[in-house]
């Protein structure tokens, strides 16, 4: 009955602004949901590739691949690390920069991923933490945070040494969500300490 | 307003829209308003985003190379106690002299840096010396005299080096800070220079002289352009941001300064002029080797000079030279020998116009003699070209068939997951099948995976029409591969393969991929960052290879027997209109003539350069090292054992004094020095500059503004509703 009453109330500016509302919340809601279904898909077919030598796409369509599985164990937190930073991957899950995206001691690892998605945990991140990475060929590295700062991307290229073999996480900054699109990011960088 | 209402049917509807009238009409528009300046602050923060990152990029590579001229700025130790926060490093030296010589041989120069300074001050000062280096350049040599003690730089195994400096802390003795904070930024820390003390720095580099628009020309850095970013926000830093800060302020006395130039130009082939667009110049052939070429077609060796023997350093240096003009390709041979080996480099000119004419009439020139193409685009349409690199790469397609001759052929590959081609067989050029590649890219979207092998395999064995036919295969992509190695073997094996041209589009494409295929391929590989390079560097290629000036290029030796020859690239590619070519040999014995082979359009073609015994141009190996070094380095990819490489890399980047991945520039002083060294440990070494991907989404700022809307709308109306039923 006062369901009934409520219909009857509802006249069109009003909920022409509820439609509005719905509509921004829907637009808005797309991509964290993207991103976290993606990801459910993508850490099976990283369970899958593990035991196979051949790579498991996520989904048959997909333009990329897992190459790693990030581990953070104070923060109980696990991540697999797809190849590439183009928007379309980032929007799947991190990505790790094509030229630095194999595990070794003697390269850069560099993952970049979304603050207000898969990334939005390094704003916890402390200095000190240690994180693991793991290939598919189960190699394992870990890595011990020692430096973070907050480059302007207008100002300053990334500056990755080649022959560093440290791990490099890149995000946006600031973690207000409120704020976005700015040129600030947040950059980790960890030591290989195995 | 309330007249023209009816008031006869007052329903529960009518009644409460009269009831809440004042509100309901500022409450719409409140919250439109809301709405609205949500909306519009969400666009433009999208749109301002969006272009700061597409100017992320031109405004990285427009950023001017140099800093400066070399400089030292030093801190005085006894004046520190000062209260403000003035940066230490804020001073530069009185420089008493500079003197820079060049040794330039066909496209290499090896520059040589000499200047003194001294410390005016009455107190010990630490100082950083400063060189700005022109771009792809590295410094190989250095050397730092101070009063008696003498620093010298030298490229080191990485752990060696970390020995040496431990022992010379150990000993009391200085290691030098060596680093090259940008790529073009050379700084050398040098402490504890006494109170009038002299110090002179010598500094050696390398460096490519450029070709562009058939002029060579080298620049040498003198003015004072005070642009610097530091890396890490370290102390160490923040003394050189606010040094660069304070160059201006040096310049104003470097301006006063002079320095003397002397430059040996051996271009290795007949010239139309050498000028200075900046500066007044003097030529003159070098002596001694004049009668001995007199009547080969060797050009002379030139010595260049300042006219009043010495500049003010108030702006950069520019040398421009230009080779006379010729309708057929020009072969010079560089020779240097060090240790019992002869290192070669061949330099083919393709053909100069005379300075006169214009380009057109080259090229009508040319087409008497014209090579029929026949050219496969393969375009890359998977899923991580989405966004503006598609566009990109739509674009330059688009142009590409806008530039094709009416007696070419053609054909359009596109792949993501799978491929489809515009043509089965390539077609002529002509009104109706351009109309149906249009209609063919204008259709093609971003998505899918990345199957490059079958339509890469399907372009390369395009069968070969007749024998005067090239067959080109542009290649555009963003590189996002994983069977890196399966595509090079493809590569690799295929017989008689077309000419590859990759263009890599998009922020980071896999450029070592792409660099590695054109090689194969003899080909080029360019790269597309930024959408509004996307004309100008494909008119560049386009236009580069739409003619080649010779080509199937080999290299003969007289005597024909000279024990193992390690050529760099091993695989010659085609001589185009614009572009040089070198390649780069090593030969155990020297030969006495280097023959080089190739086909014009119409006939044969070859020229032969007989080599001197006693003739050294410097800096031939050091190409040479370079070439092998990244050959040996690309071996990594392509499988070879790690360890193998870093030996026969290290071993060449010592030999030559060249830097490597597996080397460090470290300098190290010589003499005994009392003081506990509080230096760090540092290592110049090579670094990688990447532009940032973009990272964020920006979902949750429109989530929760639509949440707040939302709730604000049902409260809204559920008290309208109270209020009715009230």
């Amino acid at each position: 009955m006062l369901a009934l009453k409520l219909l009857r109330m509802l006249d069109v500016k009003t909920s022409l602004i509820t439609t509005l509302a719905l509509g921004l919340i829907a637009h808005s809601a797309w991509l964290p949901t993207k991103a976290w279904l993606s990801s459910q898909l993508i850490s099976y077919s990283w369970h899958q590739s593990k035991h196979s030598t051949q790579q498991i796409m996520p989904w048959p369509w997909a333009d990329t691949h897992p190459v790693a599985k990030m581990t953070i164990a104070r923060l109980n937190k696990q991540l697999i690390i797809l190849q590439g930073v183009d928007p379309t991957t980032l929007a799947f899950s991190a990505g790790a920069m094509h030229q630095y995206s194999h595990l070794t001691h003697s390269k850069p690892f560099v993952i970049a991923g979304h603050k207000d998605s898969h990334f939005s945990f390094l704003q916890e991140l402390h200095m000190k933490d240690i994180i693991s990475l793991t290939n598919k060929e189960g190699k394992n590295q870990l890595y011990q945070v020692e430096h973070m700062e907050i480059i302007d991307s207008e100002e300053q290229t990334l500056q990755i040494i080649e022959q560093d073999p440290s791990l490099i996480l890149i995000t946006c900054y600031p973690f207000n969500p409120l704020v976005s699109g700015g040129s600030l990011r947040y950059v980790i960088t960890a030591k290989l300490i195995s | 307003m309330i007249k023209a209402m009816p008031k006869e049917k007052k329903s529960i509807y009518y009644q409460s829209f009269h009831q809440y009238k004042k509100p309901r009409r500022i409450w719409p528009i409140v919250l439109l308003c809301i709405t609205a300046l949500i909306g519009a602050l969400f666009t433009l923060n999208k749109s301002y985003a969006q272009r700061l990152n597409n100017g992320e990029i031109s405004r990285h590579a427009s950023l001017p190379n140099e800093v400066g001229s070399g400089q030292l700025f030093f801190n005085e130790q006894g004046a520190m106690g000062n209260t403000s926060k003035q940066p230490a490093y804020n001073k530069s030296a009185l420089l008493i002299n500079s003197r820079a010589s060049f040794d330039i041989n066909g496209l290499i120069a090896k520059v040589t840096v000499e200047q003194s300074f001294l410390n005016q001050s009455d107190n010990i000062i630490n100082a950083i010396y400063a060189f700005p280096l022109p771009e792809n350049s590295a410094v190989n040599q250095l050397q730092v005299q101070i009063g008696e003690r003498k620093i010298i730089g030298k490229i080191m195994e990485k752990a060696q080096a970390k020995k040496v400096f431990q022992k010379a802390l150990k000993t009391g003795k200085k290691a030098s800070l060596v680093e090259q904070h940008r790529p073009n930024l050379f700084t050398n820390k040098i402490a504890n220079i006494a109170s009038k003390e002299q110090i002179t720095v010598t500094l050696t580099y390398y460096q490519h002289v450029e070709f562009k628009h058939n002029v060579f020309s080298l620049r040498f850095p003198m003015n004072i352009t005070p642009r610097f970013q530091p890396n890490k926000a370290t102390d160490e830093q923040n003394l050189l941001r606010s040094m660069a800060e304070q160059l201006a302020f040096a310049g104003s006395i470097n301006n006063q300064q002079n320095i003397q130039l002397s430059i040996a130009l051996n271009a290795g082939v007949p010239l139309a002029s050498i000028k200075s667009p900046s500066h007044d110049i003097l030529t003159s052939p070098i002596n001694q080797h004049e009668q001995v070429a007199k009547d080969s077609v060797v050009s002379h060796p030139m010595s260049v000079k300042l006219r009043h023997g010495q500049t003010k350093m108030n702006k950069d240096f520019i040398l421009e030279w230009q080779a006379a003009s010729s309708t057929t390709p020009q072969l010079a041979i560089f020779k240097e020998e060090v240790n019992q080996e002869t290192y070669a480099l061949a330099m083919l000119l393709p053909p100069q116009p005379s300075p006169s004419a214009s380009k057109k009439n080259l090229l009508n020139d040319e087409l008497e003699s014209h090579f029929t193409r026949q050219i496969t685009f393969i375009i890359d349409t998977s899923g991580s070209m989405q966004g503006p690199s598609i566009t990109q790469a739509k674009q330059s397609l688009l142009f590409a068939l806008s530039t094709l001759s009416s007696q070419d052929k053609f054909n359009i590959i596109a792949f993501n997951s799978s491929y489809t081609t515009t043509f089965a067989q390539p077609q002529p050029v002509n009104a109706l099948n351009l109309e149906t590649a249009k209609r063919f890219i204008a259709q093609l979207q971003a998505n899918g995976g990345t199957q490059m092998y079958e339509p890469l395999a399907r372009a390369l064995t395009v069968p070969q029409q007749e024998d005067t036919t090239i067959n080109q295969v542009i290649f555009i992509t963003d590189g996002a591969v994983s069977n890196e190695q399966a595509l090079f073997k493809l590569i690799h094996q295929t017989v008689n393969i077309p000419r590859l041209f990759t263009v890599g589009i998009g922020h980071a494409p896999n450029s070592y991929f792409m660099r590695k295929a054109a090689q194969f391929g003899r080909g080029t590989f360019t790269h597309i960052g930024n959408v509004n390079q996307v004309q100008t560097k494909m008119t560049e290629l386009l236009t580069q290879i739409s003619q080649p000036a010779l080509r199937n290029i080999t290299l003969q030796f007289q005597p024909l027997h000279l024990g193992t020859i390690e050529q760099y690239p091993s695989k010659i590619p085609d001589l185009y209109l614009g572009e040089p070519l070198l390649v780069a040999i090593k030969t155990k014995m020297m030969p006495d003539s280097i023959q080089v082979f190739g086909e014009l359009a119409n006939q044969g073609w070859h020229q032969e350069v007989l080599l001197q015994k006693n003739q050294q141009h410097i800096g031939v190996s050091t190409v040479w090292a370079k070439a092998k070094i990244t050959d040996l380095l690309d071996g990594l990819v392509t499988g070879n054992d790690p360890d193998t490489v870093k030996q026969s890399v290290l071993e060449t980047s010592l030999q030559h004094q060249v830097i490597s991945p597996y080397s460090s520039f470290i300098a190290v002083e010589q003499t005994l020095h009392n003081e506990e060294s509080s230096d760090k440990k540092s290592q110049l070494r090579a670094s990688n500059s990447t532009p940032f991907p973009k990272t964020a989404i920006g979902w949750q700022a429109p989530f929760f503004s639509g949440l707040a809307l939302l709730i604000f709308s049902l409260y809204w109306q559920f008290r309208r509703a109270q209020r009715v039923s009230a």
